[in-house]
């Protein structure tokens, strides 16, 4: 799902005028807060609570399109939906395939 | 955000180890030999990383305190400079104040590198929530305001609202980012009219002109 090195320029040009530096930066923070989100994430679903699920891929869905994970973007964006829209199975089954893309993410070297 | 629970849900979920190496801010202002105020201030401009708790707790990275002190025995100025930001005297010159309401720590994050990079001189707080925010717009008198629209407490628009009730608040420049599409923002338009909105994936190449624009309107408020 991550974009390739062409692709991944491209959003930076377009999305952080080519700040190259300030995008890893950005990363970088975002790599060390992914843990304590998809710890967020699972207490929401161990608690049915849907409307803590949407507010953690509420938030997630953003910050995936802006480090250029487009997919993982829209499957933030569907965890979002569903949860607000009550349908809890469905937010959590979505999540289940989120939570170990974003810890793969947050392996990631720096 | 989320509420803490029980581990007995039939959820079968891999555990996170947890960050138990990282520092509260407490802790962190004990190492440091600070104010627990500078060091939050340190947060808010990036200079430290910080992440957040299920519970809402801010936690502090290792490495960024350790880069910290790093500097501090190799002369650098970083505590220093937050010292200095954090103690201004009185009778300056005045210095321009960002309030930002947001609780995302991501958004948080991205919102201090970008005003380190453009805006090293403006005095930048972050409150987490709606609640929290309201009460700091009327203790800090910010210049510009930048809130989400989705918070925890009360949400942006009606904070919006309610701040727009208060006369004192003519002299706030304000600044809407969201994650919302178009669509979505339609039950908060109530609150939206003539504000600027950022869309978040677009804050970058957004917020520095549209910032640029709304302090130097606050500064010719604040002459006139």
């Amino acid at each position: 799902m991550n974009s390739g090195p062409r692709d991944l320029t491209a959003h930076i040009d377009h999305h952080f005028g080519g700040d190259t530096k300030l995008f890893a930066s950005f990363k970088a923070m975002c790599l060390v807060q992914f843990p304590h989100d998809v710890q967020t994430g699972d207490a929401a679903c161990q608690a049915l609570d849907a409307q803590a699920l949407r507010q953690v891929a509420h938030s997630l869905k953003s910050v995936l399109l802006t480090l250029g994970e487009a997919d993982l973007g829209e499957l933030a964006k569907g965890i979002e939906n569903s949860a607000h829209a009550g349908q809890l199975e469905k937010a959590t089954d979505g999540w289940r395939m989120l939570r170990p893309a974003l810890l793969a993410l947050a392996a990631e070297p720096s | 955000m989320a509420r803490m629970t029980t581990p007995s849900s039939p959820m079968a979920l891999a555990p996170v180890a947890p960050a138990n190496e990282d520092f509260t801010t407490i802790e962190v202002a004990k190492m440091l030999g600070l104010a627990v105020r500078s060091v939050q201030l340190m947060v808010d401009r990036g200079e430290l990383s910080a992440w957040k708790t299920p519970g809402g707790h801010r936690r502090i990275s290792r490495s960024s305190v350790e880069k910290v002190l790093a500097q501090r025995n190799q002369g650098g100025a970083v505590t220093q400079d937050a010292v200095t930001f954090a103690h201004k005297p009185a009778g300056q010159p005045h210095q321009q104040r960002v309030l930002l309401i947001e609780d995302s720590v991501h958004y948080q994050n991205l919102v201090s590198l970008l005003l380190k990079q453009h805006f090293p001189q403006v005095d930048l707080r972050v409150a987490s929530d709606g609640i929290v925010g309201l009460a700091m717009v009327g203790q800090l008198q910010p210049d510009v305001l930048i809130v989400d629209i989705l918070l925890p407490g009360i949400d942006g628009a009606t904070l919006i609202a309610s701040l727009r009730t208060h006369p004192q608040f003519g002299r706030n420049q304000l600044i809407v980012v969201t994650s919302l599409d178009e669509a979505q923002r339609t039950p908060y338009a109530f609150a939206l009219a003539g504000v600027p909105v950022i869309h978040k994936p677009d804050i970058v190449t957004q917020l520095p002109l549209l910032l640029t624009r709304c302090l130097e309107q606050a500064a010719h408020t604040s002459a006139a």
